[in-house]
C-alpha cells in the first residue's frame, strides 16, 4: 500500500457540498440513537468455529455487516448448542488488531517488508521451479494443521508439483494413540457410549481443559447418572468436577498400569472369552507375555499402589462390557514418550479384555463419510508422486495420512528438503524444540507460511501470505462422522475485512499457478464445494444455508464391529509392528528419559481457552491468562516445601536444552516429583506483542528425539531441574 | 469572518501534520516538509530513511512488532454499550465483545462510513479496514471546515478526536515494551526506538493542533463546547 504522492487527501470522491455544508451533520451520538432503534439490519448465518479443530458449528448474528454475537449450533453434533469460551474469544479475530493485513517478505536486514500478492506469487514459483531443477520436486513439502480446505489444496498443491511430501501438526499431536489404535483395530480412533457407560479410565486427557462441548455434555450426563469416573493423571485436571477417583500416576507410565489391570483380568479369568476367542488374534501371546506384568511390577514402576490397581481391574470387569478406558488424544500417549504408540495398544488390549469394543456403554467404532468420486474433466485428478514420502521408511508406524513432520526438519538439515510451505501450522514454536527448527528452516532455501499472524514460523520463513480470517471465508464441506453422519459448512459471515488478504483456496491456486501447475486448479471453491457436496447428495445451497445436514444414516448398532485390520479382527499382535522391528505382541515398553536424584519430570498440558499456542495473542483470551496467572508452573507443595518455594515465587527451570524463568502455583493437584506447564506461552515472536514473552514453552525443554518406528516428537521425555530464584 | 478563517487554517493543518500518519513510502520527505510548516516549532526532525521504513513497517501497520496505528476503533470500546452510555442497546441486544477495545471496525468506524455515504466520499482500499484512521478523520474535519460548517467541525472534534491521549499512550507503552524486550532480539530494535519516539512526538503535535482548532470552533460559538458523547 502505497499512497499518490501527488494527491493530497485520501478520501475519493468530491464531497457533496451540500452535506458538507448542512447545519446539523449526523453526530455520533444522533447515529447511535439510530442505530439502537433501527429494526433491521440483523443477519444470521451458520459456520464453524476454528478456535480449535473440533470446528464445532456456531450460527453469527451480523448487524449491518459486523459480528455482533456467535452461538453453537443446536443441529451440530460437537457444539450441541454451545460454543466453549475459546469459540466466543476466537470470533475477535476478525477485528483483531494483531493480523497480519497483507503478504510480507523478509529483506535484506532481517526484518519483514509488505509485498503485493504479484509479486509474492511470481517470486515463490521462480524459487520452487529452481529447487525442482535442481533437486527434483521431492526436496519440496508442506505441513498443515488440517482445516476443511487446508487439507485438500495444501496436498493437491504438493502432489501437483510432484512431490508425496504432505504432512500434517500429528507429530506433536495424537499420532502415536491413532497409530497404535489403528494397529489394534484398523481405525485411527474410538469413542465411549458415554449415554449408557456404568466406568470410563481418563488416561490423561482432560475434557475440561481440551474442551469440546459435546464432549464435556456426554461426560457430565454420564456422571450425572452415576457413572464411575477415573482420572488417571499426576494431575488432578479440570475434569476433576466429574470424576469418583484421581490416580495420580508417575508421568510415562501409564503403560505399566494398564498392563497390571490386564494382568488382573486374564489371571483372575476376568476377560471377555467369547471376545478374545471369536473377534481377536493374538490372545495367547498376549496372555503369555501379560503373565509377567503383575499389579505389584506395575506399581514399581508407575507408583500406583497394586491394590488400586486390582481394584480397578475388578470394577471394570464387574461393568463390562458396559466399561472402557476413553481412547485419549494428545494428553499423556499422543506424542509424548518413548512408549506412546504401545500406550495406545495397551488401552485397546484392556477393551479388548473387558469385551467392550461395539457394545452399549463400550468403546464405539463408528464410521464416516466422505466425498464420492468427482467428474475429472472438471476436477483434474493429479498423478501420483513419483517418490515416497520423505520419512515414510525410516517411520513406517507414522500414519499415511499425516506421516511425521519431524522428517521436514531432518530433511532441512540433511539438505533432502530445500522448500518448505507451512498452511495453519506453528511447527516452529509447537512441533519440536524451537531451537531445532530454526537451525533446520534456515538451511532452506525457501521457507513459506500461511498463517493470520505473524506466527514465530512466520518469522523463520521468506514469506509469509495472510489468510483472511474464518468468519470471512467459504471452505470446503466437513464430513462428520459418528452413531450419524453429517457434512457441515464454513461458511462466509462477513466481508473481507482487509482486503489484501485472502482464502486458502486463492493463496493456493495462486501459488499453482505461478509454480506452474496452475493446470490442477481450473475450479473455484465454490465449484469443488457443490460437486464434492453433490456427490453425497445435496449441494452447496443447502448446506450454506442449513450449515449442517444429516447425511444418509448409516445404520449404526451395537455389537462386535468389523475391525478394518488386515486380520479382520482385534489384533493383540500385529505383523506391520513387527515388520517395523518392534515386538509384534502388545506388551511392556518402558519411558526414555527418567529424572535422576534432585529433577522432576516435566508435563505439559491445555487450557480451555487456548489452542496450541495461536489463539494466545487474542486480546480477550490473553486478557484471562494474565488475571489469572494461567502461565504459571505447578509445583506439587510438598516439593515447593523441600526447595523453599512459595506460591508466586520466580524459579528457573533447567533442563539439558534450555534455561527459563516462570512464576510458579504451589498446589495439591499435582504428584510430588512431577511439575506441570501449561503448553500455550513463552512466545518469542515480537509481532505477537500480547503473546510474546507469557510464560515458557515447553518445547524449549525437550531435547529433540523421535519415538522409534512412529516418528512422534516424544514431548514429555525430558527432566528438569528447579530453583528458586532469589529477589 | 476571522475567526471562520482561523478554523479553516487550524483544520487544514490539522489534516496536513495528520497525513504523516499515512504510509508514504520514499514520498515520506515531501509530505514532511509540508507537515512541518504545519506542526511548527513542535515539529520533531526529519527521521532518517531506515527509521521511517520501521515507522511504516513496525509501528504503523497492523499485527507488528511495535503496532500502534492511529485508528480510533483500536482505543474505544468497540460497540455501545447495552444501556445507558451511547444512546441506548441496539435492537438485537448487545454485541458479544461490545466493551473490548484494540479491534478494527467499531463503533467510531461505523459511524464515519454513514458519514462518508451521507458526503459521497469513498474509502481507499489500503484504509478499508480503518475508516476511522487519523488521516481520513483530519481530513473529514477538514472538508466540513473549508465548507465553513462549524457545527459538523465542533461535533467532530468532540466525537472524533478524544482518544488522541490515549494513542499518545500507546505509543509510550510500545516503547516502554521495546526496552522491555530487548534480548528478544528485535530486528533494528533501535531504529523502532526512534520511531516510535518521532510516532510520539507527531502524536503530540497532532493533540496540540486538535485542541487548537477546538477552540478556534468555540470562538465561533460557545454552543459547539458540549459535553463529551464519546471519550
Ligand atoms: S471446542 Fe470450542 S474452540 Fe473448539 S471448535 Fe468447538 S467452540 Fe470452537
Amino acid at each position: 500500500m502505497r499512497c499518490n504522492p501527488t494527491r493530497r487527501t485520501f478520501l475519493k470522491g468530491t464531497a457533496a457540498t451540500a452535506v458538507l455544508a448542512a447545519g446539523g451533520a449526523c453526530s455520533l451520538g444522533a447515529w447511535q440513537r439510530e442505530q439502537a432503534e433501527a429494526a433491521g439490519a440483523l443477519t444470521s448465518g451458520p459456520s464453524l468455529c476454528n478456535g480449535c479443530s473440533s470446528k464445532c458449528g456456531l450460527v453469527a448474528t451480523t448487524r449491518d455487516g459486523r459480528l455482533w454475537t456467535v452461538e453453537g449450533m443446536e443441529e451440530h453434533p460437537y457444539s450441541k448448542g454451545t460454543l466453549c469460551g475459546r469459540g466466543h474469544g476466537t470470533a475477535q479475530w476478525a477485528y483483531s488488531d494483531g493480523r497480519l493485513t497483507q503478504p510480507m517478505k523478509r529483506v535484506e536486514d532481517g526484518s519483514f517488508a509488505p509485498i503485493s500478492w504479484d509479486d509474492a506469487f511470481a517470486e515463490i514459483g521462480a524459487k520452487v521451479q529452481e529447487i525442482v531443477a535442481e533437486a527434483g520436486p521431492e526436496a519440496l513439502a508442506i505441513i498443515q494443521d488440517p482445516r476443511p480446505s487446508g487439507k485438500y489444496y495444501s496436498k493437491r498443491f504438493m502432489n501437483a508439483l510432484g512431490s508425496a511430501n504432505v504432512y500434517t501438526h500429528a507429530a506433536a499431536c495424537n499420532l502415536s494413540k491413532e497409530s497404535g489404535i489403528e494397529q489394534a483395530t484398523g481405525a485411527q480412533n474410538f469413542s465411549v457410549d458415554f449415554a449408557n457407560t456404568k466406568m470410563v479410565v481418563f488416561i490423561g486427557r482432560s475434557y475440561g481443559d481440551a474442551i469440546r462441548p459435546s464432549s464435556v455434555k456426554s461426560l457430565a450426563g454420564a456422571a450425572a447418572k452415576g457413572a464411575r469416573v477415573v482420572i488417571v493423571d499426576p494431575r488432578l485436571n479440570n475434569t476433576g468436577v466429574f470424576a469418583t477417583d484421581w490416580v495420580p500416576i508417575k508421568p510415562g507410565t501409564d503403560i505399566a498400569l494398564l498392563l497390571g489391570i490386564a494382568n488382573v483380568l486374564v489371571t483372575r479369568d476376568l476377560y471377555d472369552h467369547e471376545f478374545v476367542e471369536q473377534h481377536a488374534v493374538g490372545f495367547p501371546e498376549f496372555a503369555a507375555q501379560v503373565a509377567d506384568y503383575t499389579p505389584e511390577w506395575a506399581e514399581g514402576i508407575c507408583d500406583v499402589p497394586a491394590a488400586t490397581i486390582e481394584e480397578l481391574a475388578e470394577s471394570l470387569a464387574a461393568a463390562a462390557p458396559a466399561c472402557a478406558i476413553e481412547p485419549s488424544w494428545r494428553a499423556a500417549f499422543g506424542c509424548a514418550y518413548q512408549n506412546s504408540f504401545e500406550t495406545a495398544r495397551c488401552v485397546c488390549a484392556v477393551n479388548a479384555l473387558l469385551g467392550s469394543w461395539g457394545q452399549k456403554g463400550g468403546a464405539l467404532l463408528t464410521s464416516s463419510p466422505k466425498a464420492g468420486d468427482l467428474d475429472p474433466a472438471k476436477f483434474p485428478k493429479v498423478p501420483a508422486p513419483a517418490s515416497p514420502r520423505l520419512g515414510d521408511e525410516e517411520y513406517p508406524l507414522a500414519l499415511s495420512g499425516t506421516g511425521t513432520n519431524l522428517a521436514v526438519l531432518n530433511g532441512c538439515n540433511d539438505g533432502a528438503i530445500q522448500g518448505v510451505f507451512f498452511y495453519n501450522s506453528n511447527a516452529v514454536q509447537g512441533y519440536a524444540q524451537p531451537a531445532k527448527w530454526r537451525e533446520a528452516l534456515a538451511k532452506a532455501k525457501l521457507v513459506v507460511t500461511i498463517d493470520v499472524q505473524m506466527s514465530e514460523t512466520a518469522l523463520e520463513s521468506d514469506y509469509v501470505l495472510p489468510e483472511c480470517t474464518v468468519l470471512e471465508r467459504l471452505e470446503l464441506p466437513e464430513f462428520i462422522g459418528g452413531k450419524k453422519h453429517y457434512v457441515a459448512l464454513r461458511t462466509p459471515v462477513l466481508e473481507r475485512i482487509h482486503p489484501e488478504t485472502k482464502p486458502c483456496d486463492e493463496i493456493f491456486a495462486g501459488l499453482a499457478e505461478a509454480c506452474g501447475v496452475g493446470q490442477y486448479f481450473p475450479f473455484t471453491v465454490e465449484e469443488l464445494a457443490d460437486a464434492q457436496l453433490a456427490s453425497v447428495g445435496t449441494s452447496l445451497d443447502e448446506v450454506r444455508e442449513a450449515g449442517i445436514v444429516e447425511l444418509t444414516d448409516p445404520e449404526f448398532a451395537y455389537g462386535v464391529p468389523t475391525f478394518k485390520t488386515p486380520t479382520e479382527k482385534f489384533q493383540f499382535t500385529s505383523e506391520k509392528v513387527g515388520t517395523a522391528g518392534l515386538n509384534p505382541v502388545i506388551g511392556y515398553v518402558g519411558r526414555l528419559v527418567e529424572p535422576a536424584e534432585g529433577e522432576f519430570f516435566l508435563v505439559g498440558g491445555k487450557q480451555g481457552i487456548h489452542s496450541h499456542t495461536m489463539t494466545m495473542n487474542l486480546e480477550a483470551l490473553n486478557a484471562i491468562s494474565r488475571e489469572y496467572g494461567l502461565e504459571r508452573l505447578w509445583m506439587a507443595t510438598s516439593d515447593a516445601e523441600s526447595l523453599g518455594i512459595a506460591d508466586g515465587d520466580t524459579v528457573e527451570v533447567e533442563s539439558s536444552e534450555a534455561t527459563g524463568q516462570v512464576t510458579v502455583k504451589v498446589t495439591e493437584r499435582l504428584k510430588p516429583g512431577v511439575l506441570f506447564l501449561p503448553t500455550h506461552y513463552g512466545s518469542t515472536s515480537p509481532y505477537l506483542t500480547r503473546a510474546q514473552g507469557l510464560g515458557i514453552n515447553m518445547m524449549d525443554f525437550v531435547p529433540l528425539h523421535l519415538e522409534p518406528k512412529v516418528g512422534s516428537v516424544m514431548s514429555q521425555e525430558v527432566a528438569v531441574k528447579v530453583r528458586k530464584v532469589e529477589g | 469572518m476571522e475567526a471562520m478563517r482561523s478554523m479553516r487554517e487550524r483544520a487544514s493543518r490539522l489534516r496536513i501534520a495528520a497525513a504523516l500518519f499515512a504510509p508514504w513510502g520514499d514520498d515520506y520527505r515531501a509530505a514532511y516538509e509540508e507537515a512541518r510548516e504545519a506542526l511548527g516549532p513542535q515539529a520533531p526532525a526529519l527521521p532518517t530513511a531506515a527509521v521511517r521504513r520501521r515507522l511504516e513497517r513496525d509501528v504503523l501497520a497492523a499485527g507488528a512488532p511495535a503496532s500502534a496505528l492511529p485508528v480510533e476503533s483500536l482505543y474505544r470500546p468497540w460497540a455501545a454499550a447495552p444501556e445507558g452510555a451511547g444512546g441506548g442497546a441496539p435492537r438485537g441486544g448487545a454485541a458479544d465483545f461490545g466493551a473490548a477495545r484494540h479491534l478494527f471496525l467499531g463503533d467510531s468506524a461505523q459511524h464515519m462510513r454513514e458519514l462518508y455515504r451521507r458526503l459521497q466520499l469513498e474509502v481507499p482500499p489500503p484504509f478499508a479496514a480503518m475508516p476511522d484512521h487519523v488521516v481520513l478523520l483530519a481530513e473529514t474535519v477538514d472538508l466540513f471546515a473549508q465548507a465553513g460548517n462549524a457545527e459538523a467541525v465542533a461535533a467532530m472534534m468532540d466525537d472524533h478526536f478524544g482518544w488522541l491521549g490515549d494513542y499518545r499512550t500507546e505509543l509510550a507503552v510500545r516503547r516502554e515494551a521495546l526496552d522491555a524486550r530487548a534480548d528478544v532480539g528485535i530486528p533494528q530494535a533501535d531504529e523502532l526506538a526512534r520511531a516510535l519516539d518521532h510516532a510520539a512526538a507527531l502524536a503530540d503535535g497532532l493533540v496540540a493542533l486538535a485542541d487548537d482548532l477546538a477552540l478556534s470552533v468555540r470562538a465561533i460559538d460557545g454552543r459547539w463546547d458540549r459535553e463529551q458523547t464519546h471519550r
